[in-house]
C-alpha cells in the first residue's frame, strides 16, 4: 500500500514537473518572438536613419538636377537646396516650399516615407516648415547651414 | 492491475513530454528557418542602402567622384517608372533620390561609381 502511494507521488511530482517546464517554454516562445519583432524594428530603423542621412546630405550639399531647376519647379528631378556646400539658396529654397507635396517627396526619392522639412536659425525658431506632421517612429536629422549669411539647421524628419 | 495503471501513466506523461521536445522542434526548425531568410534579407537590404548611399554622394561630390565598392548581390536599378526610382537587390527594393543614373543590371564583383557632369555611371569593372 505504501508503495502505492510513493509511486503516485512521483507521477504527481512528473506532471508538476512537466507544467513548470511547459510555462517556462511559453515563456521562453513568447521573449524569442518579441526579440524577433524588436530586430525587424531596430533595422527599420537603421534604414531610415541611411535614407535621412542621404537626403539632409542631397539637400544641404547639392544644387539638384537640373542645377537650375528652382526655375520650374514642375520640372525637378532631383532636389537640392544649395549653391554651395551647406550654402542655402533662397531661390532654390522658396521653390522647393512650392512644390505639392506628392512631387516633392518623389523627387527626393523617399516614396514609401513621410517627412518634414524645417529651416530653424540657431536659437531653434522656425524659419521655413514644409510636410506632414510626424509619426511614432521618426528619424530626425539636422544639419548646420549658412542661409542669407546666418547659421541655420536644416532639419529633416522621416518616418 | 494497479501496475498496469501506473505504467498508463508514465506512458502519459512520457507521451507529454515527447510531444513538448516535438513541438519545440518544430517550433525552433521554424524560427531556424526565418532567421536564415531574415539574415539573407538583412544583408541585401545592406547592399541596397550601401549602392543608394554611394550614389548620392557620387552625386552630391560633384564633377569628377569615383567610387569604387563592392557588392555580394546581383543589383538592378530601375528608373522607368518616372514616379519610382528604384534599386533592387534580388527581390529586395529601396529607393532613392537620383535619377541622372542609367537602368544597370549589376553582377556581384566590384562596381565602380563615377560622377560625369552630374550624370551618374554605374558600371562592372
Amino acid at each position: 500500500m505504501s508503495r502505492n502511494k510513493k509511486s503516485q507521488m512521483a507521477v504527481t511530482d512528473l506532471f508538476i514537473a512537466l507544467f513548470v517546464a511547459m510555462i517556462l517554454i511559453v515563456i521562453i516562445l513568447f521573449v524569442w518572438n518579441r526579440y524577433t519583432v524588436i530586430l525587424q524594428e531596430n533595422k527599420y530603423y537603421d534604414g531610415l536613419q541611411v535614407v535621412g542621412f542621404q537626403t539632409t546630405d542631397l539637400l544641404v550639399k547639392s544644387r539638384g538636377e537640373p542645377e537650375n531647376w528652382e526655375e520650374t519647379p514642375d520640372n525637378v528631378d532631383t532636389i537640392g537646396l544649395a549653391y554651395s556646400d551647406r550654402n542655402i539658396s533662397t531661390e532654390k529654397l522658396n521653390a522647393f516650399l512650392s512644390l505639392s507635396y506628392a512631387n516633392a517627396s518623389q523627387a527626393l526619392g523617399l516614396r514609401g516615407y513621410n517627412f518634414r522639412f524645417r529651416l530653424k536659425n540657431i536659437n531653434g525658431t522656425i524659419l521655413e516648415e514644409y510636410g506632414k506632421n510626424p509619426g511614432d517612429f521618426v528619424v530626425d536629422v539636422q544639419r548646420v547651414v549658412i542661409y542669407q549669411n546666418e547659421k541655420s539647421i536644416v532639419e529633416l524628419a522621416i518616418w | 492491475m494497479r501496475k498496469s495503471q501506473i505504467a498508463i501513466e508514465f506512458m502519459f506523461a512520457l507521451g507529454m513530454i515527447f510531444l513538448i521536445f516535438l513541438v519545440l522542434y518544430v517550433f525552433t526548425s521554424a524560427r531556424n528557418s526565418d532567421l536564415r531568410e531574415s539574415e539573407l534579407r538583412s544583408e541585401r537590404e545592406n547592399n541596397c542602402l550601401l549602392i543608394s548611399s554611394l550614389l548620392t554622394s557620387a552625386f552630391v561630390g560633384g564633377d569628377g567622384m569615383v567610387i569604387n565598392t563592392s557588392i555580394e548581390h546581383n543589383v538592378t536599378i530601375n528608373l522607368t517608372d518616372i514616379n519610382y526610382r528604384f534599386l533592387d537587390v534580388e527581390g529586395v527594393s529601396c529607393p532613392f533620390a537620383i535619377r541622372t543614373v542609367p537602368n544597370s543590371k549589376l553582377r556581384k564583383g566590384t562596381v565602380r561609381i563615377e560622377n560625369r557632369n552630374n550624370y551618374i555611371d554605374i558600371e562592372n569593372v
